[in-house]
């Protein structure tokens, strides 16, 4: 089974002897559940569908690896997380090759209910934003922001979360993608490009 | 320039949106932590080397390398035995043939 391979593909990081706790686990799941939910959020366009990813993602975790290093835990999760999302996609793949038979697949249109934004006005402080003007804004470039990363292809989405939401390095990320560096570098590239078009298509320049 | 956006404003962003996840979102995946908390995988140690730089390492042996490692021993009991019997069946034919003067042939051509 691809988990049971899993470690093996994992170099150890420095400082990684120490076992994990039961508290340091509890507490890495913490750290990390809103991001990974809105890792699979973006992937699956489903609340409940990434809930369940998450849930699955984190007993996969605990269960096989929940002994090994504290240091060893982002990684693995990352890998088991996006390994869960793929399962979810081979799994709807084969459901929609027999629904199609008898529905068609409803498009989903993205809906365009606000007006482009120019750009931030809050530049010492972003994430806590002055006014609620500014707080609506920064909602709506949010939203923007969410939208294009939902019609990004799977890979290059994942690419670019991991290397610079997740803060992994090109390694890393490759690893966790069971991918090759230079495929990082350029589904990343490929990515921000990506971003940059749609967003710019809104209106949207980041200060 | 599209290649002008930059990465970790987004990821900024996109850190700031996990702030505002609804308070039943936020309650699932409290008690998706919990369950998974739950089955963390717990090593009793079954085993520990002693005397050795490893003695703070347990060693943990699946049910099924236990059933190949006896089953190993027991053909190694059978085995020696068959050979060890075998043996003690060629010296009493040997020793028959010599008290009864019927060595055969083979014995002096060597």
């Amino acid at each position: 089974m691809r988990h049971e391979r899993l470690f093996a593909t994992i170099p150890p990081r420095k400082g990684a002897s120490k076992l994990s706790s039961p508290a340091e686990l509890a507490q890495f799941l913490s750290s990390v559940e809103r991001r990974a939910y809105k890792h699979a959020l973006y992937a699956v366009r489903d609340e409940h569908t990434a809930l369940d990813i998450v849930q699955d993602a984190m007993i996969k975790l605990a269960e096989k690896y929940g002994g090994k290093p504290a240091a060893e835990l982002p990684l693995l999760f990352q890998r088991i997380l996006q390994n869960t999302i793929r399962d979810h996609y081979r799994r709807q793949k084969v459901r929609n090759a027999w629904t199609t038979l008898f529905s068609s697949l409803a498009p989903k249109n993205e809906s365009d209910d606000f007006d482009p934004l120019d750009s931030l006005r809050d530049e010492e402080n972003q994430s806590a934003p002055a006014t609620p003007d500014d707080a609506l804004r920064q909602n709506q470039v949010i939203a923007l922001i969410e939208q294009a990363l939902v019609k990004l292809p799977a890979r290059q989405r994942e690419a670019f979360l991991l290397r610079y939401w997740e803060g992994m390095d090109t390694t890393e990320t490759a690893i966790t993608m069971g991918c090759s560096e230079g495929s990082v570098k350029t589904h990343c590239s490929r990515a921000a490009h990506a971003l940059a078009v749609a967003l710019k298509e809104k209106g949207v320049e980041l200060p | 320039m599209t290649d002008e956006l930059p990465p970790d404003k987004i990821a900024k962003l996109l850190t700031q949106s996990t702030r505002h996840l609804d308070s039943g979102t936020l309650s699932a995946l409290s008690n998706a932590r919990q369950n998974a908390l739950q089955r963390q995988a717990v090593r009793a140690p079954v085993l520990t080397l002693a005397a050795s730089r490893w003695a703070h390492v347990p060693v943990h042996i699946p049910t099924y390398q236990w059933v190949f490692a006896g089953l190993v021993a027991a053909m190694l009991v059978i085995g020696t035995g068959y050979w060890h019997h075998d043996q003690e069946q060629q010296i009493t034919e040997l020793e028959v043939a010599i008290l009864t003067d019927e060595l055969p042939i083979e014995v002096f051509v060597d």
